[in-house]
């Protein structure tokens, strides 16, 4: 297995994607908070925090890099999972081991491993952006943006091996990015609460079928400078969540991988 | 001589359609096995299920002594290099850098190791140039050195020449050929370009509609192929006469020349015959069918 885990990790430092979708994901960041600071420069407006923004990188930064990461997660994590099996490298190598799940370990790890940089790039590329371009900024609640870090890491983990389990499963990495798009835009909520409600009515059951996504707890997902016991309850919500996702991901991915035929 | 890999009413169902029908197939170790068949025959499916990236609906395989009834196959999966239709490759990457991946999932670290396969196939001169850059023959070629990664002890090729140049067309022949000779590897070659083929192989299964219509081995097919004796005379009025009483089976052509179609092996005697009775003999040859004609004969008859 660490064959394998070795093999994937050299095709994700060696891809282009890799570099490419960090590049542009932290480029973005940096272009919002330029809009971001050029505000905040104009109007010197307080938040509804009562804190100055200037001193308050939780609300700020985390709104962009969440938002921003996740969208690159997905569609790495789709181009990734596309390219072992489009351009037919899994041929040479998926019966060359034991077990075939040894690939879907091999995938989340690599994933979770990009989404740790991609996470670590952005908030470096938000934070001194931030604290070149707004000014007086400072940088403070360090811890509470470190835990926000580590549960947003979970999660956007947990999405990115979606991703790839959605793209497995279709052969395509259009369905992984129309999930996300209407997952962003909250239609893919509205389309579910109306499938819920038919159920609710049909079967007499509630069932809410938007908790069963993972972008639903990415979503709810958000630090606040003012309640850290409440960012503590979150960051375990998140791992928890996320651990159990993940088994559920990696068990249908190595069924998948393993009871399928290869084309 | 051993078989390496034994095929018992191996079957693939899709949906209703059998693309594989109960084929029993014995291949030698150490043969070049030449898999014949139509486009849609049931080749690529065959070598799929054989390599193990499908898995058959039913019937038994061994392979390598490892059977597929006690789930052991999977053992003999891992010494089988596959170049199934196009090769599996990353376009963006250079020929090592895909190499060298194949060469890390199988725990080779060793670059001088990469090298050396892809010196095996002549690709040792690409440099960093990406794969995408490539010319079919190339790309073919590192497919052959990605397959040979590993050391697989059976080597699977489906159709490793289509579309090639004269000129690649040769250089994959001569790599297979090499690979087998000098390294003692077993290979498993469908192709429907049946002149290269009949170049390489020594042992020959023809599938059609699925079924393995026919097995033989080179001697085998050069005997099946010599169809008929040609006489050339300059009577075959008085030849007809002569060949009547030697009970042969016969057509006249053009009051010059003859086929023969029985009593092949008895040429030697049919010449002395007809010289003896006054018949001047131009010549006699023993026809040899093309394994073209031969292919073609078999799947009309079936």
């Amino acid at each position: 297995m660490l064959n394998v885990i070795r093999m994937e990790l050299h095709r994700l430092f060696r891809s282009r994607s890799f570099y490419i979708t960090i590049g542009i994901c932290a480029g973005v960041i940096i272009l919002l908070t330029s809009l971001f600071a050029a505000l905040i420069n104009l109007t010197g407006e307080m938040d509804a925090d009562g804190a100055s923004p200037v001193n308050c990188p939780l609300n700020t930064c985390a709104s962009l890099t969440g938002g921003m990461c996740s969208l690159f997660a997905v569609i790495f994590a789709a181009c990734f999972t596309g390219a072992f099996y489009s351009g037919g490298f899994c041929k040479n190598v998926i019966c060359s081991v034991k077990n075939r799940y040894y690939f879907q370990i091999a995938k989340t790890v690599c994933l979770s491993v990009y989404s740790g940089i991609l996470l670590i790039v952005a908030s470096l590329a938000g934070v001194l952006s931030a604290s070149g371009l707004v000014n007086h900024f400072e940088f403070v609640y360090m811890g509470e943006y470190l835990k926000y870090l580590l549960g947003e890491f979970c999660l956007l983990t947990v999405l990115a091996v979606f991703s790839a389990l959605l793209t497995e499963l279709t052969g395509s990495k259009v369905p992984a990015i129309v999930y996300f798009l209407l997952s962003a835009t909250s239609l893919l909520q509205g389309i579910l609460s109306i499938i819920d409600g038919k159920l609710a009515d049909w079967l007499n059951i509630n069932v809410e079928l938007e908790k069963f996504l993972p972008s639903f707890y990415h979503n709810l997902f958000s630090p606040s400078i003012s309640d850290t016991s409440g960012n503590n309850q979150l960051l375990i919500h998140a791992v928890v969540l996320s651990l159990v996702y993940l088994l559920i991901y990696n068990a249908a991915g190595s069924c998948l991988i393993t009871k399928r035929d290869i084309k | 001589m051993e078989n390496i890999l034994t095929t018992n009413l191996l079957t693939k169902q899709f949906k209703k359609q059998k693309a594989v029908d109960g084929v029993s197939v014995q291949v030698e170790r150490g043969a070049i096995y030449g898999l014949i068949g139509r486009n849609g025959a049931g080749k690529t499916t065959f070598l799929r299920m054989i390599s193990g990236l499908a898995r058959p609906t039913s019937g038994e395989m061994e392979i390598l002594g490892f059977s597929s009834a006690d789930g052991s196959i999977k053992q003999a999966y891992e010494r089988i290099g596959t170049l199934i239709e196009q090769p599996g490759i990353y376009k963006n990457m250079s020929a090592f850098e895909n190499c060298r991946l194949k060469a890390m999932c199988c725990g080779v670290y060793s670059q001088d190791y990469v090298n050396e396969k892809l010196a095996l196939v002549g690709l040792a001169y690409v440099g960093n140039k990406t794969v995408g850059q490539f010319s079919l023959g190339m790309k073919q070629r590192l497919g052959i050195a990605l397959a040979m990664i590993g050391e697989p002890e059976i080597l699977i090729l489906d159709e490793p020449i289509n579309g090639l140049d004269p000129q690649g067309i040769i250089e994959v022949r001569d790599i297979i050929h090499r690979i087998n000779q000098e390294k003692g590897i077993t290979v498993i070659i469908s192709s429907h370009i049946l002149e290269e083929l009949s170049k390489i192989a020594s042992h020959y299964g023809i599938i059609h509609n699925g079924r393995l219509i026919e097995q033989l081995s080179r001697d085998g097919l050069m005997e099946k192929c010599v169809r008929r004796l040609e006489i050339v005379t300059n009577n075959a009025g008085q030849a007809s006469a002569v060949l009547d009483s030697f009970g042969c089976q016969y057509n006249v052509l053009d009051g010059q020349t003859i086929y023969v179609t029985n009593h092949i092996d008895d040429s030697a005697a049919i010449n002395r015959s007809l010289v003896m009775n006054g018949v001047a003999v131009s010549s006699i040859s023993k026809n040899n069918q093309s394994l073209e004609d031969y292919f073609i004969g078999l799947i009309n008859r079936n």
